[in-house]
């Protein structure tokens, strides 16, 4: 009897399901573009529900989920971004703040709130902006966002270029001889933010983050990554060697014959 | 049949190879989607963390993002996990009137469990969980779980009203498939004896039951305040119960001192089961179940990696034989989870005590042991547990079980 009883219930919820779903939504493209202040408010609620936990009220990087992970949060307040389009030392973008929200950090603690609505992201972008003095006087310093000029396709010809740069730019200090993120820098250091450097291992595209492409490779060797030793190589490396360096790295993934080509 | 239990069997062993895989990061359902680690919602499997109880309220969606959801619908794969944990224990148990002590090694064998959970539109998801259990060549499907959630009812945002229905577990502060350890907490499961020593009632109010319950937050009252009621079936299974219907509240309050989460809360549990029991009587008669109790959780400020919490439950089972007998029940837990490397190591500990009163039943037990990931959804385990149990005349018997074993999601 009770296997009856719990068979019906079960089929009473499935056969609920076509009225659920045929119920009116509610049509959030409606929306009236809000105030500056509306905006700050509306970034604020959705900060305080969806990012607080690990960045923390204040965006120290100290939520209560902070302490749980290995790859620490970002102190927003110091905006010292990671995952910019900008030179290094610069702030983000908008849209590197946008996209970031917008995709996720793979390999992190970061998930991707695309399902957020684009008005509430760009309120949180906004919201963000106000967590940290240095976006107050922004608009005085022009940003320099990444130029890819022409790039180059990879080839054979373009890999084993790479692999001679990477070389030559030691790389391989922290990658290691063969990108496994096991160079003899990559274990003696510290960022400094106190943590062990772990370098990562190029060739595994699961610890990739913010990078789908060689032209994502690209954008990072201009920019460094701000919160580790990752510098940028804009000044050091031309257009043309950075172009194919990040082919070389891109392949580490998946060309093996490519890794100690000389 | 035996083709059946081959072909499950053959899909359990490749998603476990598949999933030891050094280049494989495959993990449960909600990480895929939000391409993210299982660490963003659990401090460590199954354990939740703050997000996770936030991601758990919204409907098992990201917070902020219920009103435009990507449905199950428009997913290109269903969204569907895998979760098993085989374990091997050794158990002793020495039993001091009848001057014994028995002894048992054995291996849990393979249950896994199904999860599968999404959007079905604006404000409406699903969860359902379903285990299978493959022993002695025979396979069991159970519907352990399977619920509907209507989140942001009022359409403001502001979590004030959220409905759920079907099968499901109760938000009660402690579930066990969401702790640490694997011993059930003994207050949850207490049931009164009748005359013969065969239980008056059955009850584990953590065990999934039907019903319908709402729930939300209240920040216009106070900020992390949490409040839930719901109208449930009633738990039932051993004994031939005709009907049963429970009624369910709780009230819940999180707080934080320096973004360490501090937690406290009550809840009630009430109701009645229509018994029908031949070898005492031949007609049904009524048993009336209450259950109180309050309950904290405190992280420590400083580090934020050591939580301890505990509940104290009272319990008042009237008229469980049918000629007015009432029995009473206190006791409760306190535990402690702590991270000693964060998404590698942590240990956990708990001790139990219930004290029934009418019996003079003492139930004590104490549960450590530790938690390794070997990588997001591949977690080795290592527990004791110690349960003493005095029943006046009867029994006076201790039970020591060491565990190890392996939790594997995909």
């Amino acid at each position: 009897m009770r296997k009856i009883n719990q068979t019906i219930f079960s089929i009473f919820c499935v056969a609920l399901l076509p009225f659920i779903l045929l119920l009116p939504e509610r049509d959030t493209k409606q929306l009236k573009v809000p105030s500056n202040a509306r905006v700050l408010a509306q970034g604020k609620a959705m900060y305080h529900s969806a990012c607080a936990s690990c960045h923390g009220e204040d965006g120290k990087g100290d939520g209560p989920v902070a302490a749980n992970l290995r790859s620490q949060p970002d102190d927003l307040t110091n905006a010292d971004y990671d995952y910019r389009s900008t030179a290094a030392g610069q702030l983000p973008t908008d849209y590197d703040l946008y996209r970031t929200i917008t995709a996720g950090i793979h390999n992190s603690a970061m998930p991707l709130f695309k399902q957020m609505s684009s008005d509430d992201r760009w309120a949180v972008v906004q919201y963000v902006k106000t967590l940290s003095p240095k976006f107050a006087d922004s608009e005085s310093i022009p940003l320099q966002v990444v130029n890819y000029g022409h790039p180059i396709l990879s080839s054979p010809q373009s890999l084993a270029k790479g692999r001679k740069i990477y070389i030559q730019a030691k790389c391989a200090d922290c990658h290691g001889e063969n990108g496994l993120g096991d160079g003899p820098l990559a274990t003696k250091d510290v960022d400094k933010k106190g943590r062990q450097i772990e370098a990562m291992d190029l060739t595994n595209y699961s610890e990739y983050k913010y990078c789908h492409n060689a032209s994502d490779i690209f954008r990072i060797l201009y920019t460094g990554l701000s919160g580790s030793h990752m510098p940028s190589y804009a000044a050091t490396l031309s257009e043309e060697e950075r172009w194919h360096l990040a082919n070389y790295v891109w392949s580490l993934q998946n060309c093996d014959q490519y890794r100690d080509s000389k | 049949m035996k083709f059946r239990n081959i072909i499950v069997e053959i899909a359990t062993l490749s998603t476990i190879i598949v999933g030891l895989n050094d280049r494989s990061t495959a993990i449960p359902l909600f990480a895929r989607k939000y391409n993210t680690t299982c660490f963003t919602c659990h401090t460590a499997e199954p354990l939740l963390n703050d997000f996770g109880r936030r991601f758990q309220a919204a409907g098992y969606q990201l917070p902020g993002t219920g009103s435009d959801p990507q449905t199950v619908f428009d997913q290109t794969t269903f969204p569907i996990a895998l979760l098993t944990q085989p374990m091997i224990s050794h158990r002793e148990t020495t039993e001091r009137l009848m001057n014994t002590t028995t002894t048992n090694t054995s291996f849990s064998g393979i249950e896994v469990g199904l999860f599968s959970s999404g959007s079905l539109g604006a404000n409406f998801s699903y969860f359902t969980e379903l285990p299978v259990a493959i022993s002695h060549g025979e396979t069991s499907i159970e519907i352990n779980d399977i619920h509907i959630l209507y989140t942001d009812v009022l359409h403001d945002g502001s979590g004030n009203l959220n409905f759920r229905f079907g099968k499901m577990r109760l938000f009660i502060p402690f579930i066990p498939n969401t702790l640490l350890s694997n011993a059930d907490p003994l207050v949850y499961g207490y049931r009164a004896l009748g005359v013969t020593r065969t239980a008056a009632n059955d009850l584990n109010f953590a065990d999934p039951t039907f019903g319908v319950s709402a729930f939300g937050m209240l920040p216009q009252v106070l900020d992390g305040l949490r409040w839930e009621i719901g109208a449930t079936g009633g738990n039932k299974s051993d004994i031939d119960l005709k009907s049963a219907h429970a009624f369910f509240a709780s009230l819940n309050q999180t707080m934080y001192l320096d973004n360490a989460p501090l937690r406290i809360g009550a809840i009630y549990y009430g109701g009645s089961q229509d018994v029908y029991d031949t070898t005492i009587t031949a007609h049904p008669w009524t048993n009336k179940v209450s259950r109180a109790g309050i309950d904290a959780e405190i992280s420590d400020p400083w580090t934020k990696r050591v939580n301890v919490f505990g509940e104290y439950l009272i319990a008042l089972d009237a008229n469980t034989n049918n000629a007015g007998t009432s029995h009473r029940m206190n006791g409760g837990f306190i535990g402690i989870n702590v991270i000693i490397a964060p998404e590698r190591f942590y240990f956990y500990g708990r001790y139990d005590y219930m004290s029934a009163h009418e019996t003079g039943d003492i139930q004590k037990q104490i549960d450590i042991g530790f938690h390794y990931h070997a990588r997001p959804n591949v977690v080795f385990i290592a527990g004791c547990t110690v349960m003493s149990e005095i029943l006046p005349k009867s029994v006076d018997e201790t039970t020591l079980t060491l565990g190890l074993g392996a939790l594997f999601g995909f």
